[in-house]
């Protein structure tokens, strides 16, 4: 029906067009913006000439806009500019897209891509269709991601898609879903990221209703503790949102597509100037999108991350997000237009001051107005009641023991909430007995180590991120009490890497690399319950092995390593970060110190260090002197946070 | 003297020839008129070998290739790689760029494309100056001169575009160029279809003005 009017546009002379052109580009970045534009003010600045064939695109356009947003047609207003229009479908509504393998359609899924064994559908999320796989040489279990795109289509797009996922697999952290890699077979390109045994909490809520205050918080911190660690990285999410966090079973929240801003804006077609664009999109995320963001996504930064967090927490707390207008378009304005909703008066807990005043400041409609980093709010959350007995109080702080929270087990979580709700006892242990402290007030300047029970106990460091490409070198003072196949330390990640003791009593250090997993044990044995440095580098091609100061004569051996989910352990590896069969190996001894560094720090014999001291290279440093509690900061200026788990504080004698 | 007639070494100065347009609106009449099934096959047999040679002579001309010129290399892969894979621009289709680039293109060269058809078929062609019809372009082996020339005429268009101050034609022109819909066009870069419809209009106004 508007064949005729397109065929005037084509006979008009290439000024006219480009006037035209650039009249409806205006027209349309309104709509992209949510700022619906005036049919008339746009129809006002051409000829009598050119006006018809203007009214003609405008009209299209805002037709197509309407149609996406589920606003009624004004044909009235319609008629005014163009009397013969009349409501049919637009040109192009009917063009047949080109066939491509449709991995969505009903329950027809390829039961095998690549490497990988599709076991069951996950769900479909923004950019396709999630399947549960099994890599089948490793029987690793990954959650496969089929991206429905035409992006596959375009080698400049699937080269994007490819270096975006590598980038995104260097963000490993307990609090977000890992991304191990993009792989493209049988014409189909997939992401395989790490399989979370969990719900998102969108689905949550919506089946089980709002979240106690205590645990919306608890959520909210642990979100946040993610978002730290992505932004210090200079990664900004773009989309945080209730679908965006998964609750994993063991009650980790995992932040979900992180580093993926990007790619998802190549799938929805979102570029650099709209934001507004595919419908299921925007549906999903105008409840959570911050002003600026809805505006210019080049305006984003980890602040618009820290509102839509905020939407989120509304959203745990109430069942519904803060602003819900009758269309997307209606939402979205509402962020910016109107007041912040009072959280308290559609929760039926009582909320502290602080923690109503730390909604109101992630929500503010000014960026500057809100938390300038995850990190300030992570510090505001420390400080709330409601958190007060469960987070990790900094020991330099306070010295009396407190009561640790692992990261928010879903039984620690009804723990809180019912201290919140009941009796308030503060020295009760979260966790049920996971934790074992010995709160005896030790003398400045004793020598203190951990002993590891070489059953369950273990340290860990959460946020600290493995650098891939990174020389670095690893030692310890330890004392093995028996030759049980344990990781003395192990820097988890895509490129796992551990200093270790077999079961034949040889000290080792492995490493995985581009999925090639290399091992050297020593071909000496072990001397149980004596003290040693021990020390392994890796020089970005060669592993090597000191004991004492002297390299040791190794030999390599073959074992299937894996990559695993982040962090930094010391003393064992929580089980469910290991495959089966590999996940006992618990140390039985004390380890008196760790220190991580950058760089190959030993190439050369070299006298047994007295001490292990911080400097420029030092990663990561703990001497253990504390000899008490259940937390610990690192030494180093990275300031990483351990906690404790079932190690023992234990004395050592002089001269050790 | 006698009134000799211009013989084919010496051709008398030609009419000034048609403008692309016309060439490409004469074409997409003839493929209609004609055995339209029989002239997409040509094309397509065509097409893929035109773009192979262009896309090396594009490769070996520049070994250090400016981003823009890395554009055009990448589309002419793309094109290559379409191709490969069955998806080939339909001749019929009005917009459909190929047929304006190898319009404009021919329309260019259309002397020296005279000259080679006469040489291949013993100088029975029609004269110097007049256009080309599709069939007879397609229905010989590319030439690697008309397919360089071509690469090169694809990048100054593309610059044509930078006139408009409009980013999105040239995204626009590199992806109709690649064989995709208006459909995917519209939800690739977020836009309406009729955008792109629209700037498909702009792009082959601002092409048919450059090759003037």
């Amino acid at each position: 029906m508007t064949e005729p009017d397109s065929t005037r546009l084509e006979e008009l002379p290439t000024e006219d067009l480009l006037k035209i052109n650039s009249i409806c580009n205006a027209f349309e970045r309104a709509w992209q913006t949510g700022d619906p534009p005036d049919l008339e003010c746009s129809l006002a600045d051409v000829s009598d000439v050119l006006r018809p064939i203007l009214a003609a695109e405008l009209i299209a356009i805002d037709i197509e806009f309407r149609r996406r947003a589920g606003l009624t047609l004004p044909e009235r207003e319609y008629r005014r500019w163009q009397p013969d229009f009349d409501a049919s479908p637009p040109r192009g509504e009917d063009e047949t897209r080109p066939a491509l393998p449709k991995p969505d359609s009903g329950d027809e899924f390829p039961r095998r891509l690549g490497d990988y064994e599709i076991l069951e559908t996950l769900g479909a999320g923004g950019m396709g269709t999630v399947y549960k796989a099994r890599h089948l040489r490793m029987d690793r279990i990954v959650a496969l991601k089929i991206i429905r795109t035409s992006i596959r289509e375009n080698p400049l797009l699937v080269k994007r898609f490819e270096q975006e996922v590598r980038a995104a697999a260097r963000l490993v952290h307990t609090h977000i879903v890992t991304a191990y890699d993009a792989r493209e077979d049988a014409g189909l390109l997939y992401l395989i990221s790490e399989f979370v045994d969990g719900t998102d909490l969108d689905r949550i809520v919506r089946r089980d209703g709002p979240r106690s205050v205590v645990e919306g918080y608890s959520i909210l911190r642990q979100a946040a503790e993610g978002l730290a660690y992505a932004h210090a990285q200079g990664v900004i999410h773009r989309d945080i949102k209730p679908a965006n966090l998964l609750l994993a079973r063991d009650g980790t929240v995992k932040i979900l597509d992180m580093g993926l801003a990007r790619l998802r804006s190549t799938e929805t077609g979102a570029d650099e100037h709209s934001t507004l664009t595919a419908v299921g999109t925007v549906m999903g995320t105008a409840g959570y999108m911050s002003p600026e963001q809805a505006r210019s996504s080049r305006e984003t930064d980890e602040r618009s991350d820290i509102y839509s967090l905020g939407c989120t927490l509304y959203f745990l707390l109430t069942g519904r997000p803060p602003y819900v207008g009758e269309t997307a378009l209606g939402t979205i304005l509402a962020h910016s237009t109107q007041a912040i909703p009072p959280l308290q008066e559609h929760v039926a807990e009582p909320l502290s001051p602080p923690a109503r005043q730390l909604f109101e400041r992630m929500i503010a409609k000014q960026p500057d107005e809100r938390f300038a980093s995850a990190r300030e709010l992570l510090n505001a959350l420390d400080r709330l009641p409601e958190l007060r007995d469960a987070t990790r109080i900094d020991p330099a702080l306070g010295s009396r023991p407190r009561p640790q929270t692992p990261p928010a087990s879903r039984r620690s979580l009804l723990a809180i909430a019912a201290v919140l709700m009941g009796v308030l006892v503060v020295a009760v242990l979260l966790g049920g007995g996971l934790f074992s402290s010995a709160p005896t007030t030790p003398p400045e300047g004793d020598n203190y180590g951990l002993d590891f029970n070489g059953r369950s106990s273990y340290v860990a460091v959460p946020s600290l991120a493995p650098d891939p490409t990174l020389p670095v070198t690893l030692e310890v003072f330890v004392t093995p009490r028996s030759e049980r196949t344990s990781n003395v330390v192990s820097w988890m990640g895509p490129h796992f890497m551990a200093l270790f003791l077999n079961g034949n009593g040889n000290w080792g250090v492995s490493r995985l690399e581009g999925n090639q997993p290399l091992l050297i044990v020593a071909t000496e044995r072990v001397e149980l319950n004596r003290n040693v440095h021990l020390a392994g580098t890796w020089d970005g091609r060669e592993l090597a092995l000191f004991l004492e100061g002297r390299r040791v004569d190794t030999t390599p051996i073959r074992f299937d390593l894996q990559p695993t989910t982040g962090g930094f352990f010391i003393g064992g590896v929580p089980p469910d970060l290991l495959p089966a069969g590999q996940n006992d190996r618990f140390f039985d001894g004390t380890i008196d110190a760790v220190r991580l560094s950058r760089g190959v720090r030993y190439e050369q014999p070299f006298p047994r260090p007295a001490q292990l001291t911080s400097d420029d290279d030092t990663l990561l440093l703990f001497n253990f002197n504390q000899g008490q509690g259940t937390s610990l900061e690192d030494e180093s200026p990275h300031r990483h946070r351990a906690t404790i788990e079932g190690a023992t504080w234990r004395k050592l004698s002089g001269g050790e | 003297m006698s009134n000799s007639p211009p013989t084919d070494d010496m051709p008398p100065p030609s009419p000034s020839p048609p403008l692309p347009s016309a060439t490409v609106t004469s074409w997409i009449e003839q493929i209609q008129a004609g055995d339209a099934a029989a002239a997409q096959k040509l094309w397509e047999a065509y097409f893929l070998r035109m773009v192979a040679i262009a896309r090396n002579k594009l490769h070996g001309a520049r070994k250090a290739v400016a981003d823009e010129e890395d554009v055009a290399l990448s589309a002419f892969k793309s094109f290559c790689l379409g191709a490969q894979a069955g998806r080939f621009p339909q001749l019929s289709d009005r917009d459909n760029l190929w047929s304006l680039l190898m319009a404009i293109t021919a329309h260019k060269s259309v002397d020296y494309l005279r000259r080679e058809l006469r040489q291949k078929r013993g100088g029975q062609s029609p004269r110097d100056g007049s256009p080309i019809a599709i069939e007879e372009l397609i229905g010989r082996e590319p030439d690697p001169v008309f397919a360089a020339e071509l690469a090169e005429n694809f990048e100054r268009l593309l610059h044509a575009l930078d006139d408009a101050t409009d980013a999105e034609l040239k995204q626009i022109a590199l992806r109709k160029m690649e064989g995709a819909t208006t459909p995917e066009i519209a939800t690739a870069l977020g836009c309406t279809r009729r955008t792109v419809d629209r700037k498909l209009v702009v792009i082959r106004s601002l092409w048919e003005r450059a090759a003037q």
